[in-house]
């Protein structure tokens, strides 16, 4: 079955709209931002013109860091909420009884968190970038300017996010409560960002040959989990979050007809 | 007439609970049926075995002829209204007809923007969701348990609705409820659930024709006749009322005989079923 890009369409306004009436949903996507522009960019502001280099260097790695943080945080939070939110709210059964396959369902929720999560992501570097460049003091710049971690944050954005999402929707898809889906899936999409860390803090050297290679792992990593997250989008699975039982006999019919008065 | 739900053996179950088992059907097109049972009977599962929301543990089922709904020409024959008539909150009017008219294939516009224009209505209204289910055109329409928190003014207003739905677009429904009175307005065909296995079915006219209100004297129930179904009876020392049924009329002058009404048919086959029988049943969880 072709999926369309109508129903698709249809599935990401529709998530879009109920994200935006989620008071957590709008708050993380919110204020996560702002803490982590904040932070990084006034530690880059405070670096003095004459800093030691060692010290500038680790600055500079913790500010191109902690952005990272959200293109992870907010999508898990939003993805957390995509099944078990509905299922919550009793939605999930009349989506389901429309002429929308699964492959479309998990597309639509998965680019739903996607677009926002991945724009954030480059909206809150960009600003940060923007800042640093008009407001440091000159070597400090050129620092921000010239880290290897710049470049290795803008591939790693999307792929960082694509795994939280992927997270996200496996939980959502098996636990009941949406408070407790959306705390295991922050859980859930932290271990590629300890890979992240290592690279942006160069425990690991982020040699250009190195990001690749990592970029690809975390790809293909990216593309089983979609396939094992689109497994858990059956029907049943979604409605009840329970695997489906199949293939046992019914217990027996009782015989008795006559009344219980008898 | 071909059948729009026949099932043969059905079963659900919910790792090791039983919410439906043994569940032979065939539904007729063109009906409206009323599913009828306590809370807990199965009702909601087999509405969901129906719309292909859930997956058969036993048995088979046939809906529209074909298999359960889950491919995109199947599941567009078919409406469905979850229990509670859920609704987006972050949805408007404009948005649920939107996504409406983009899932659906068949989508009616004008018989969507219609209805609600001329029944002043908002989706968040159960008849707002009853025109989102019938705007795709379906064949079948399933609601389960459409009315429960209705008042009795908007339950009347919806059944109302729903016929008139029904009579323009030569619908078969299946609608679960616990209000017999609404069932009886509306419905042409019923079920009786109970304790998760079909007690009895069949077309209204013909279940009240065949089933008799006996009263006499007390007597042993063993000197009823074979082709006589008792499916309950009361006792005092002096009476005995029995609820029988049968296609032949009852000859036995110590009987007065009177007809049933739905409700008396219904209380008889849940009491039928009895607590004893609730042993392995569940709802599905939502």
């Amino acid at each position: 079955m072709s999926a369309s890009t109508a129903r698709v369409g249809a599935v990401i306004r529709k998530e879009l709209a109920e994200f935006r009436r989620n008071r957590l949903i709008v708050v993380t996507a919110v204020m996560l931002p702002v803490v982590f522009l904040i932070g990084p960019t006034a530690t880059i502001l405070s670096i003095k013109a004459p800093a030691l280099t060692a010290t500038l260097g680790k600055r500079v790695e913790y500010a191109l860091f902690m952005p990272l943080m959200v293109s992870v945080l907010v999508p898990a939070v939003m993805s957390a909420y995509s099944v078990v939110g509905e299922r919550e709210q009793g939605t999930l059964e009349p989506v389901l009884a429309t002429p929308v396959s699964r492959a479309e369902l998990l597309a639509g929720k998965a680019v739903a968190v996607f677009l926002p999560a991945a724009v954030l992501g480059y909206l809150i570097f960009g600003v940060f970038v923007v800042i640093t460049q008009l407001a440091a003091a000159s070597p400090v710049a050129a620092a921000v300017r010239h880290a290897p971690q710049l470049p290795a944050a803008l591939v790693f954005i999307p792929l960082l996010a694509a795994w939280a999402i992927w997270a996200g929707l496996a939980i959502s898809a098996r636990v009941s409560d949406t408070r407790v889906a959306q705390q295991l899936a922050v859980l859930g999409s932290l271990p590629p960002v300890a890979l992240a860390a290592l690279m942006q803090f160069q425990v690991i050297s982020p040699t250009f040959g190195l990001a690749a290679a990592l970029a690809g792992g975390l790809l293909a990593v990216d593309c089983a989990a979609c396939l094992v997250v689109a497994r858990l989008f059956d029907r049943e699975r979604l409605i009840t979050g329970t695997r489906p039982s199949r293939g046992t006999p019914a217990p027996a019919a009782p015989q008795d007809i006559r009344s219980p008065g008898e | 007439m071909t059948a729009v739900i026949e099932t043969t053996g059905l079963g659900k179950r919910y790792r090791r609970l039983w919410a439906l088992s043994d569940c032979t059907l065939s539904i007729p097109a063109g009906r409206v049926v009323g599913l009828v049972g306590p809370n807990g009977a199965g009702k909601t599962t087999l509405l969901s075995l129906a719309t292909g929301l859930l997956a058969p543990s036993a048995g088979t089922i046939e809906v529209l002829a074909g298999p359960p709904p889950t491919g995109t020409a199947q599941l567009a024959r078919v409406g469905f209204l979850a229990q509670g008539a859920p609704v987006y909150a972050g949805l408007s009017v404009a948005d649920h007809l939107r996504l409406g008219a983009h899932l659906n294939p068949g989508w009616d516009t004008a018989l969507a923007r219609g209805r609600i224009g001329r029944l002043h209505l908002d989706p968040s209204q159960k008849a707002g969701t009853l025109t989102l289910a019938i705007a795709k055109r379906p064949d079948l329409l399933v609601l389960d348990e459409p009315v429960a928190s209705l008042d009795p003014l908007a339950r009347r207003e919806f059944l109302a609705d729903l016929m008139e739905a029904v009579t323009g677009q030569q619908l078969s429904v299946v609608l679960s409820s616990h209000l017999i009175t609404d069932l009886e307005r509306v419905c042409d065909y019923l079920i009786v659930l109970v304790a998760s296995r079909i007690q009895v079915a069949g077309p209204v006219e013909e279940l009240l024709a065949t089933h008799h209100l006996l009263s006499g004297p007390r007597r042993d129930l063993a000197t009823q006749p074979a082709g006589q179904q008792v499916i309950s009876a009361n006792h005092t020392d002096v009476q005995t009322t029995l609820l029988v049924r049968t296609s032949e009329p009852v000859l036995d002058p110590a009987w007065t005989v009177s007809g049933v009404s739905l409700e008396d048919l219904v209380l008889a086959y849940m009491r039928q079923a009895g607590p004893g029988r609730r042993n392995h049943h569940l709802e599905i969880r939502k």
